[in-house]
């Protein structure tokens, strides 16, 4: 009996003690990962801060490290576009697809620079604080149900991560609350930050449509200055991952300033390479900028 | 007219205002359209009366658009002002609350109405101070 007790001790021990492998697919979901999985978990980083994920194709090296991985984060709603065949040799039960678990907004398909007015879902989901909330919770019940040892410490961490975005969140609110509803516009290079509109009454007018990959058309920009200098918009702005040559024409002809750089699709550098500390950078650029 | 100077000096200085009549019409400066009033300018206000009441005493605060809309000078429960804003897009109200450090609760309630119409009612929690934002609905 003694024996049989040390045995199933000893199990415990090393059920609590063991790590799990998780390869992500996005800067942001990788960020959420170690907040919830904290020691027990080892986040495989595939899409580096400051990559573009709409041009991201995983290479032969990176779908070794994802059949290494016990679980795959990906963050769905069309930003994957090869996600159906890696989940057609790698199977499906190791997937987590972060959009199946959040709120989302339709926005306004624009392919070929002009409107068709044809919607679809934004992929962008991270920019409402609420969403990486019920993401960390998903997360945290696929870590549990992996790898059941470690599920108190996944618990405890996620709680202490959806603090800190509570807080997070009411400054963001406090901040944006500084400026006139008059002045929230935002005139970005891509249509990426829907949810964040959405969240603090924004309206944006952007450059390209929801992808990187599409560009606009002489006609679209010139209607875009025409909406500038109507509504006497202060600042434009431009993101970590792109050339800002349009913006910069748009400046010239508007006069209105480049307002910095925001982190649309993902994270950034230094600052920025947390989920927290791109809400930050994000928030205070833009409401330093349009004051 | 070789006999007149004169008229041949007034002569010469019709022909010359005549040449540059056309001139003058090019490059005088173009009459200042006046400034209208932007979409903005032209937005209609309300009045918004905003009511705090407070579990405790404590020194209220107001900021609308990043601007102090208001404040009290003594420690009080209660507090009413009255602020005209644009009725279509109300700006969001920061609020601030300061009580005594002593103080363990404080609860900070908010009422906003238009025209006796009730548009927000809402209560911030905190121990010894409260602050948040706190949206108006459209009328």
């Amino acid at each position: 009996m003694k024996k049989l007790f040390l045995v199933l001790l000893v199990l415990g021990v090393v059920a609590q003690a063991e790590t799990l492998t998780v390869a992500a697919l996005g800067t942001v979901l990788a960020d959420i990962a170690k907040n919830v999985g904290g020691d027990h978990v080892q986040v495989v980083e595939l899409i580096k801060p400051g990559t573009d994920p709409h041009s991201y194709e995983p290479t032969p090296g990176d779908i070794k490290k994802i059949s290494n991985a016990q679980l795959v984060l990906v963050s769905g709603l069309g930003s994957e576009p090869y996600l159906e065949k890696l989940r057609s040799s790698l199977g499906p039960s190791r997937f987590l697809v972060a959009g199946d678990s959040v709120k989302t907004i339709s926005c306004e398909s624009d392919e070929h620079g002009h409107s068709h007015g044809e919607y679809e879902v934004d992929p962008h989901w991270w920019h409402s604080i609420s969403n990486v909330e019920l993401v960390s919770r998903q997360i945290c019940n696929a870590f549990s149900t992996t790898n059941p040892g470690a599920k108190r410490e996944y618990e405890a961490n996620t709680k202490l991560f959806i603090e800190k975005l509570e807080a997070l969140s009411k400054w963001s609110r406090l901040q944006v609350a500084r400026l006139p509803k008059s002045q929230r516009i935002l005139v970005t290079s891509h249509d990426a930050l829907g949810y964040f509109a959405k969240d603090y009454n924004f309206v944006i007018l952007p450059v390209q449509g929801i992808s990187t990959i599409e560009q606009p058309s002489s006609q679209k920009v010139q209607r875009l200055i025409e909406q500038i200098k109507d509504k006497r918009i202060k600042a434009v702005f431009a993101e970590n991952i792109e050339n800002p040559k349009v913006l910069e024409q748009i400046t010239k002809e508007t006069g209105a300033k480049i307002g910095g750089k925001l982190y649309a699709d993902g994270l950034g550098a230094g600052n920025a390479s947390t989920y927290e500390g791109m809400m930050r950078s994000n928030v205070a650029t833009i409401v330093e900028a349009l004051q | 007219m070789h006999g007149f100077p004169l008229l041949r000096v007034l002569f010469l200085a019709g022909v010359l205002a005549l040449m540059g009549l056309p001139v003058w019409k090019i490059t005088r400066p173009a009459p200042v359209a006046p400034v209208g009033l932007t979409a903005e300018e032209k937005k209609p206000q309300s009045a918004f009366d905003i009511t705090l009441t407070s579990s405790a005493p404590a020194k209220f605060s107001l900021l609308v658009g990043g601007k102090k809309a208001g404040a009290t000078e003594s420690m009080t429960t209660s507090w009413k002002i009255s602020l005209p804003m644009d009725s279509e897009k109300p700006d969001d109200l920061i609020v601030h609350g300061e009580a005594s450090p002593d103080t363990k609760n404080l609860a900070l309630r908010i009422q906003v109405e238009n025209n006796k119409k009730k548009l927000t009612d809402t209560t911030l929690w905190g121990t010894d101070s409260v602050e948040d934002v706190v949206a108006i609905p459209s009328l």
